[in-house]
């Protein structure tokens, strides 16, 4: 992610605290697939080579918040695939559909900076606001 | 406890004094039991801009919760329940919370004796923190030479430190003065994802990121004699502390649990003020795959120490050139700091088996209990207390008052009071290796930000902490040890 970054770090005493925002939901779930990427290994790292296709649900959009962020880090965590960008293909109250893009994990150029070791229910929302969306999510680092 | 109704808010929720270093939440809304806060007035100051006491609040809303909803006076804010929390649950009417043990299982720390003086390292110390930095693997998603097969990780799952022992890694004396001999009875591989072994495969014997650490330190002041002396401690010795858990195999472990329980959280008809706190009745079918769980990873986590102590004990020896003799390396003690162990406590005079969530807290058991290892069974179980890189740790000896009041439990650190990014932008400018090695402190970390993110000034003052825990008697100073070189992931 290069400008502007869509999201920001929210100061949280043990771990991290992240915000990302975005004129619609999906947007808010695509960017924040892409700053989870950011924080561990960059962006910049990463190639747009190949795509992936991912489905995720939930009991509700707090739930879908979570289990989405779960299976981006699992991707990283599991050195299987490093995300670039994301596109919500179909966004529902407690399912979605993405495509993901990004290439293979690459151990040699996909350096992690910062190990996220989970993400957390606590706090974890996804809201409309004045001029936009909204989505908050505490990690545990 | 004077008792005096002298008040104090903290966030939202109003605290009533106790005594000096007690501190209580009264019940209201939905809070089946009060909570109760372990803190001097300076503590709580900085405790002031947290979270956390909600936290104490909101555990008190579970099911089964005996008595209180506890912290440690290193409590800072975590995820549903604080840093700092124990919380204890009837095993019939309670439940367990994944989030109550936290990602990082049975993350603790081992205290390594050697007969080495201080000034028998002074000069090799650099050299031998080298060493230490090059041959043990930490950092971010470190792994080790050690690529487990499958049926060989399951045995670490069930066996622990004793898995270590038999595969050459340290002795058995080493497993007598580790909680639980190493071993949590009762784990069972089945109950572990396929997603979580693979995070474990090749993780098994490093540091891991973040606080942990491993650490050089010596003996500075011994405050209880009697109690050094069982533990082996005298003045100017130098010992290892290791503090490094379960990694990516018992974070996923509590991520996985944690899922299903979120997804079924309507079956318990709750209304949870955080769905971090989701839990499930301790005597349903979830529940008891979740301790089986739970288990596997506290056993990795010991087998882990256990290797991490087995290699530092061979760098000090290459890099001294001295035989094992001579240096008398032995584990002083390992303890746990985030788990939930089936204990016994008499609770109104009645001796109950209890589910006790122990989250960024110590056991602290008194002299005399049957799970106080026999070379200290007189004196109380060993109770360790690391704190920032630059300080240091306390040992310090468990308690009757800690068994009757606290469910045996003290705190397991300072406790931060920066966020890891304020600790960054605190120490823009500054060099910490140069600081530190003005208090004396040789540091090394792989991480680049690290040493900015555990800056000395991010935690609390160890002192304040653990004499608060002194002063309240659930545990009593035995000695104060001062680091020398740290190692930070």
């Amino acid at each position: 992610m290069t400008g502007n970054k869509p999201y920001v770090i929210l100061n949280h005493t043990a771990d991290l605290g992240l915000l990302v925002t975005g004129r619609t939901i999906e947007d808010v779930f695509a960017n924040a697939a892409a700053a989870l990427t950011d924080l561990m290994i960059g962006t910049n790292a990463v190639k747009q080579i190949t795509r992936r296709g991912l489905d995720v649900d939930g009991i509700d959009r707090d739930d879908l918040w979570v289990n989405f962020l779960r299976e981006i880090l699992s991707l990283l965590t599991s050195k299987t695939y490093a995300v670039k960008s994301c596109q919500i293909l179909r966004m529902e109250a407690n399912q979605l559909t993405a495509e993901l893009r990004g290439e293979p994990y690459d151990v040699v150029r996909h350096v992690v900076k910062t190990e996220i070791k989970a993400i957390t229910y606590h706090q974890a929302v996804v809201r409309r606001t004045r001029d936009g969306w909204e989505g908050k999510v505490i990690c545990d680092v | 406890m004077d008792g005096k109704a002298r008040s104090s808010v903290m966030s939202d929720i109003k605290l009533r004094k106790l005594d000096d270093y007690r501190w209580e939440i009264p019940r209201g809304g939905a809070m089946r039991v009060p909570g109760r806060i372990y803190a001097s007035e300076q503590l709580l100051k900085s405790m002031g801009a947290d979270e956390a006491p909600r936290q104490v609040a909101n555990v008190a809303h579970l099911p089964g919760i005996i008595r209180y909803s506890l912290a440690m006076p290193d409590m800072h804010w975590g995820y549903g329940f604080p840093i700092g929390g124990v919380a204890a649950f009837d095993m019939e009417e309670g439940i367990v919370s994944p989030g109550g043990v936290g990602y990082d299982i049975n993350c603790g720390c081992r205290l390594v004796k050697t007969r080495l003086h201080r000034q028998e390292i002074e000069k090799p110390l650099s050299e031998l923190m080298t060493a230490l930095f090059h041959n043990i693997p930490s950092g971010v998603g470190s792994r080790g030479d050690l690529k487990l097969t499958l049926p060989e990780e399951k045995k670490v799952l069930t066996d622990g430190a004793r898995w270590a022992v038999s595969r050459g890694f340290g002795s058995a004396a080493d497993i007598e003065t580790t909680e639980d001999g190493g071993c949590i009875l009762g784990a069972d591989p089945d109950a572990v994802s396929s997603r979580a072994m693979e995070r474990g495969r090749d993780q098994l014997g490093t540091l891991g990121s973040g606080n942990h650490f491993l650490e050089i330190e010596a003996v500075e002041e011994i405050y209880d004699s009697a109690a050094a002396a069982a533990f082996g401690l005298e003045i100017g010795q130098i010992a290892i502390m290791i503090h490094s858990g379960s990694r990516g195999l018992g974070y996923q472990i509590c991520d996985d649990y944690l899922a299903q329980m979120v997804k079924h959280l309507d079956e318990l008809e709750l209304d949870l003020p955080d769905r971090q706190l989701a839990c499930t009745p301790l005597r349903s079918n979830r529940g008891q795959q979740y301790l089986a769980a739970m288990a596997c990873a506290a056993n990795y986590a010991w087998a882990n120490r256990q290797m991490l102590m087995h290699w530092a004990a061979q760098i000090f020896e290459k890099t001294l050139g001295m035989g094992p003799r001579d240096l008398g390396i032995t584990l002083l003690y390992d303890v746990c700091h985030n788990i939930a162990k089936i204990e016994k406590f008499l609770v109104e005079g009645k001796e109950r088996q209890l589910c006790v969530h122990r989250k960024g807290a110590t056991r602290a058991y008194p002299p005399g209990h049957p799970d106080v290892p026999p070379p200290y069974r007189k004196v109380g179980q060993p109770v360790l207390i690391p704190g920032d890189m630059g300080t240091g740790s306390y040992v310090l000896v468990g308690t009757r008052q800690a068994y009757e009041e606290t469910f045996g439990s003290a705190c397991h650190g300072a406790g931060r009071v920066m966020s890891r990014s304020q600790a960054t932008k605190a120490s823009r400018g500054r060099s910490i290796t140069k600081e530190m090695a003005e208090r004396g402190v040789l540091v090394m970390a792989s991480g680049k930000g690290t040493l900015r993110e555990e800056m000395p000034q991010a935690y609390k003052n160890l002192d304040q902490v653990v004499e608060v825990v002194h002063q309240a008697g659930l545990a009593r100073k035995v000695a104060r040890l001062r680091a020398l070189g740290c190692i930070k992931g």
